[in-house]
Order: C-alpha cells, then sequence, then structure tokens
C-alpha cells in the first residue's frame, strides 16, 4: 500500500473534523500503528485543528463551571434505590398475600426536601422584594407625615385655648 | 454511606475541571459559531461538561488528541441542534460585533474552501452531502478541504 497516496486522498483531515465514517476510522486507526509517517501527519493535523480551536475560543462567562460543578454535584447526591424484584405467585397466594403486599408498597413520595421551581420566579420574587421595600419606605414617610400633622393640630389647639383665655 | 459511583463522580469532577480550563473556551467558541447566540452556547457548553462524566473514561484512552475527542463528542450533542439553529437563530447584533472577527485562518480562505471546511466542522456535513450541495464531485471537496488545511498550516 502506498502509504503517501492515502495520507494525500484527504481521509485524515476527514477524520480530524470528526467526519470519517465508522469504517474509514477503523482502517485509519489500524494504519497509524503499523506507518509511523501516518501517524505523524495525524498527529501535526490534530495540533492544527486545536491551534485553530484555540484562535476562535472565547473566554466562558464567570459562574459557567459553578453552573458545572452544581450539576455534576447533583448528579453525586441522587441517592441509588435497589430496584424491586417482581414476585409472580398462583392467585390463592395471591388472595394470602394481598393483606401482605399492602404494606409493601412502593414509596413513591420523593425524600427530597427541596424543590425545584422555575428561572421566572427569580423575577417575581424580585420584583415583590422591591415592591415591599418601596411600600415599606411610603408606609415610614406617611407615618412621619402623620405623626408631624398631630402635633402641628396639637400646637394650634393648645395656641387657641390661650388665645381663648383673656375672654 | 456513599456509593461507589458517587465517590467516582466526586473524582471525576476533579479531572473534568481540568478539561474545563484547558478546552471550554475552545468548545464556547466552537459551539458559538454552529448556534450564533451567545447565552445558547453557554447552556450547550454547561450541559456537556455535565454529561462529561459518563464519557470520561473514554478521554485519551486510544492516544487521540484530547480536543478532537472533545470536540467529536460537542458534534454528537449539537447533531440534533444544527438544523433547529439553522432556521430558528438570528444572531443577535452585538454577539456578531464581538464574535465574528476572531478566525484569521477563515479570513484566508477562497469561498469555498470556507464553505467546506465550515460545512464539515461546524455542520458535520458529509462528504458526498456537500458534493450535493455545491453541485460538484467528491474528490474536488477533498481536495478542497485540503487546501483550506494547507492554508491552515501555513498561517500557524
Amino acid at each position: 500500500m502506498n502509504i503517501q497516496e492515502y495520507i494525500d486522498s484527504g481521509i485524515l483531515e476527514l477524520y480530524v473534523l470528526g467526519s470519517a465514517s465508522e469504517m474509514e476510522t477503523e482502517k485509519l486507526l489500524h494504519y497509524k500503528e503499523q506507518y509511523p509517517e501516518l501517524k505523524k501527519a495525524l498527529y501535526e493535523l490534530e495540533l492544527d485543528m486545536e491551534r485553530v480551536a484555540q484562535q476562535m475560543a472565547i473566554m466562558p462567562p464567570p459562574g459557567t463551571w459553578e453552573k458545572i460543578e452544581d450539576r455534576i454535584n447533583e448528579l453525586a447526591t441522587i441517592p441509588e434505590y435497589e430496584p424491586l424484584k417482581f414476585k409472580k405467585g398462583n392467585n390463592a397466594n395471591n388472595q394470602k398475600d394481598s393483606g401482605r403486599m399492602r404494606d409493601s408498597f412502593i414509596d413513591i413520595e420523593s425524600q427530597n426536601t427541596h424543590i425545584r421551581v422555575h428561572k421566572n420566579w427569580k423575577w417575581v420574587f424580585a420584583a415583590i422584594f422591591v415592591l415591599s421595600k418601596v411600600f415599606l419606605a411610603c408606609a415610614i414617610y406617611f407615618y412621619l407625615e402623620n405623626r408631624q400633622a398631630q402635633e402641628q393640630i396639637q400646637e394650634l389647639k393648645t395656641e387657641l385655648r390661650t388665645h381663648k383665655m383673656p375672654y | 454511606m456513599k456509593k461507589d459511583t458517587q465517590i467516582l463522580l466526586k473524582q471525576t469532577s476533579y479531572g473534568i475541571g481540568e478539561l474545563y480550563d484547558k478546552y471550554a473556551g475552545m468548545l464556547l467558541g466552537y459551539i458559538y459559531d454552529i448556534v450564533k447566540d451567545n447565552e445558547l452556547a453557554e447552556q450547550h457548553l454547561v450541559t456537556f461538561y455535565s454529561s462529561l462524566p459518563a464519557e470520561y473514561k473514554n478521554v485519551n484512552s486510544n492516544g487521540e488528541n484530547t480536543w478532537c475527542y472533545l470536540q467529536r463528542l460537542v458534534k454528537k450533542q449539537m447533531a440534533g441542534v444544527n438544523n433547529d439553529a439553522k432556521s430558528d437563530y438570528q444572531p443577535k447584533e452585538i454577539d456578531l460585533v464581538t464574535y465574528n472577527n476572531r478566525n484569521k485562518f477563515l479570513k484566508l480562505m477562497a469561498h469555498e474552501q470556507k464553505e467546506v471546511f465550515c460545512g464539515i466542522y461546524h455542520y458535520g456535513k458529509t462528504i458526498d452531502q456537500l458534493a450535493i450541495e455545491l453541485n460538484t464531485n467528491e474528490a474536488f471537496i477533498r481536495k478542497t478541504l485540503k487546501d483550506a488545511f494547507a492554508i491552515i498550516k501555513k498561517t500557524s
């Protein structure tokens, strides 16, 4: 087999781009072990592809890894349950076992104490939080206004009383 | 008590952290060029890395270049998305301005070379698919792809 011809056929380029068929890939990996020049050509092409990707890289936004880690940790904390084996018995046994069967229902209620909500709720909660702050500020403002008005009324009453006194 | 798989997952996440440090930027750039949407690209990246523990043992298993292996996995993940992306997504102007001028290799390629290279690299098209699309034969596509790689080699 002429290995240079094989290299020039463009199959290596297709392979590094992930577009070679299964048969072509199998053949290529087989030849790779046999022909060092093919191995070298493939290695160089892979490096070229890595350079292209580096050139086109975009820095992921901060917090992306945390999201990934959370998801992986979620997988790690999901408890694994042993599947229950189904036991088949005859009718007589079924009637006898019916009482026992009632006690051996599979508990499908989740043990997890957390709930998942849609992301949109984040904005609803944020709006509720902001509105509550606005109402609180309004309440304080009107309370102070009201207190000041009460004081003024009180002062006016006292003033009126003192003006009435001479008569 | 923790199950073996849970311990293995924890250990794997450290290895995936290393793969993230080295390849996340490259993968995000690659995915962005497919979906042309920054947020969506990030979502796909998160999904990809989250599902990587299942494939982790195969990384570097047969001496294959890690980047090429990861890129192939992403391509598999994106296979169902590609067609939707082309019909549904309108690239956001801000994204285009920020990211479209990244590739010096593509700029140096002729129109046909670019079409063949991007068709295979980003959209996973096969040689015969491209031959039909460009109304030419497979030999021409292979030659065009080789020429595109020659430009990459020359530029790098």
